[in-house]
């Protein structure tokens, strides 16, 4: 280490840039970003599908969100949406299931590069034509889509893949590290820590008055629904919430208590622990519990599945290999 | 920590040259302080945050209010609502749209029709029971937040008047109505964790629509706006 002032700003800014180029540049293996495809290929497909019913209702000429009236409440956003140009039901279908073709598409891994960039529009363009319609769990789809669109998800597992393999005639391909796999997984790594530290952040800072009335707020008492234990207690009493009868759960405070809490440190603990490399592998078993749980409890299944396939992310690309490649040998 | 599954260090880099790494880290701390515009704009209150956001007038409407904001920075808002990235991530797991309120989720929104067909009458329900999979009823739970808030708002615009009633319009023209009422209910849910038997809760009606047959189509009139002050009304065919 140099003496003075002047030495050590220079050791430190050469340390800070080094570790920004190994933690963003590196190059890394594909195989978890090509994980990453096919599981969010499928969730878009099944968005894509549940939309179908709905279609002219929502989206039609004569439907109930009428193009004019969404964008005038949007005026000023920047937004596109193909979806605002078809104002024919026979467009407007061909597009959908077209739409789901190109989702289908990138779950092969079929002109991957292209299919993966085209179904991100797609989805843009359903969230943004009605935004209304959206829960959380748009934006978590989004925001994988964005990053798998810009690294190389189907370099393995793929048809893609399996059309280069065909064409080096029995030679073994070898899928070499790449930078842009880094850069694509490290943004969703980052991201999706922000993420659940806003989760948290927003959970601990809920509030709400008892009695409600702005006219008697000066005795009203603040309540905070996740400090106190209580939340669970508010999901359960959802009509339409939990996804089973946990009306039994509603008497016991301890066990409401417990789970409201449980959920909050999770996602404290998450976006900390995950980056620590022992605890990953607990961090990930924890979050497929946990998400499990809160699927059942709030019957958010899509958001609760697409949390638990962001944070894969985390899976190093090796141990997908291992995984998929020991499937692959021990099938008939 | 280096995890023993990254590369080592000495290959850092190696197929990227120093320009191209200075561009696109470059370009990666533009998305990422962008990132972090968007989630400091929609919870922390800070000079430097409030300078660069826009306070919204629909800041409690699901699904719009949290992507409307920071004009101060057009550039990093325009990029952020392309993405679909504008928001704070504070999600309540609540369901039917974003709980941007800032408050778990107390109250329930259905729409209730009684539609005059011709030789008969009808009365429907929204989010139907039984809407399946999940995720479209949670389309529908959305949509009638959303117009549960422009009813109870003082600011209304001709647009958000407009989409609400257009919500009513559409529906019953799928029923091929002539005639009829629209009314969105609300059903307000307990806020303490007690036994089943003591957290009944009610349907209550937030606003009426009433239809009227202009030509081939069906026009709706408003009857009560901001009932939802009013003292609740008995529920019609609700448990």
């Amino acid at each position: 280490m140099k003496l003075g002032v002047g030495g050590y700003v220079r050791d430190l800014a050469d340390g800070v840039g080094r570790a920004w180029n190994r933690f963003w540049f590196t190059p890394s293996q594909p195989q978890t970003l090509a994980l990453l495809r096919v599981l969010t290929g499928l969730v878009v497909l099944y968005t894509l599908a549940t939309y179908t019913p709905d279609l002219d209702r929502f989206f039609g000429p004569d439907g109930w969100l009428p193009v004019g009236a969404v964008r005038q409440l949007q005026t000023g956003s920047w937004r596109f949406s193909y979806l605002d140009y078809l104002q024919n039901p026979t467009a407007l279908r061909l597009a959908h299931f077209a739409a789901m073709g190109v989702a289908a598409a990138m779950v092969l891994g079929l002109f991957a590069r292209l299919t993966v960039a085209l179904t991100f529009v797609v989805v843009l363009s359903y969230l943004q034509r009605a935004p209304m319609l959206t829960s959380e769990f748009e934006p978590i789809l989004a925001m994988v889509l964005a990053y798998l669109a810009i690294g190389p998800c189907g370099a393995c597992y793929s048809v893609d893949a399996w059309r280069t393999r065909r064409r080096a005639q029995g030679a073994v391909a070898i899928i070499g590290p790449r930078w842009s796999a880094t850069v694509a997984t490290r943004l969703l790594q980052v991201h999706l820590t922000l993420v659940y530290v806003m989760m948290a952040a927003g959970k601990l800072t809920a509030h709400y008055y008892m009695p409600e009335e702005p006219e008697r707020r000066q005795e009203a008492v603040e309540m905070y629904p996740w400090w106190q234990g209580e939340a669970v207690g508010w999901l359960l009493a959802q009509p339409h919430g939990p996804l089973v009868n946990l009306d039994g759960l509603r008497g016991r405070t301890i066990v409401v208590n417990a789970w409201t809490h449980a959920i909050v440190a999770f996602e404290l603990a998450f976006p900390l622990l995950v980056w620590v490399r022992l605890l990953r592998p607990l961090m990930l078993a924890l979050s497929a519990v946990m998400w499990a749980a809160l699927a059942v409890l709030t019957g958010l299944v899509s958001f609760a599945l697409m949390m638990f396939i962001a944070g894969l992310a985390f899976v190093p690309p090796e141990v997908v290999r291992g995984w998929l490649d020991r499937r692959a040998e021990s099938s008939p | 920590m280096k995890s023993r599954h990254e590369p080592s260090e000495a290959v850092a880099g190696k197929e990227l040259s120093a320009g191209w790494r200075s561009l696109l880290s470059f370009l990666i701390f533009l998305h990422l302080f962008a990132l972090l515009v968007a989630v400091t704009s929609q919870h922390l209150g800070s000079v430097l945050t409030t300078k660069l956001r826009r306070v919204p007038d629909l800041s409690a409407v699901p699904g719009i209010g949290s992507q409307s904001w920071a004009h101060r920075l057009p550039q990093v808002q325009n990029y952020l609502q392309m993405l679909n990235m504008d928001l704070g991530y504070a999600f309540h797991l609540s369901s039917g749209g974003p709980d941007v309120s800032n408050r778990a989720p107390d109250t329930e929104f259905a729409w209730e029709g009684d539609f005059a067909l011709p030789g008969e009458t009808q009365k429907s329900q929204f989010p139907e029971p039984g809407t399946w999979p999940r995720q479209r009823r949670n389309r529908f739970a959305a949509l009638g937040r959303l117009a549960a808030h422009f009813a109870s708002t003082d600011r209304l615009s001709t647009s958000e008047t407009v989409l609400a009633g257009g919500i009513a319009a559409g529906w019953a023209h799928e029923h091929r109505a002539t005639a009829g009422t629209v009314r969105l209910m609300r059903r307000d849910l307990p806020r303490t964790v007690l036994p089943p038997e003591t957290t009944e809760s009610v349907l209550r009606p937030v606003f009426e629509y009433d239809l009227v047959a202009m030509g081939d189509r069906i026009e709706v009139q408003k009857k009560n706006p901001r009932s939802d002050t009013a003292a609740p009304a008995a529920p019609k065919g609700q448990p």
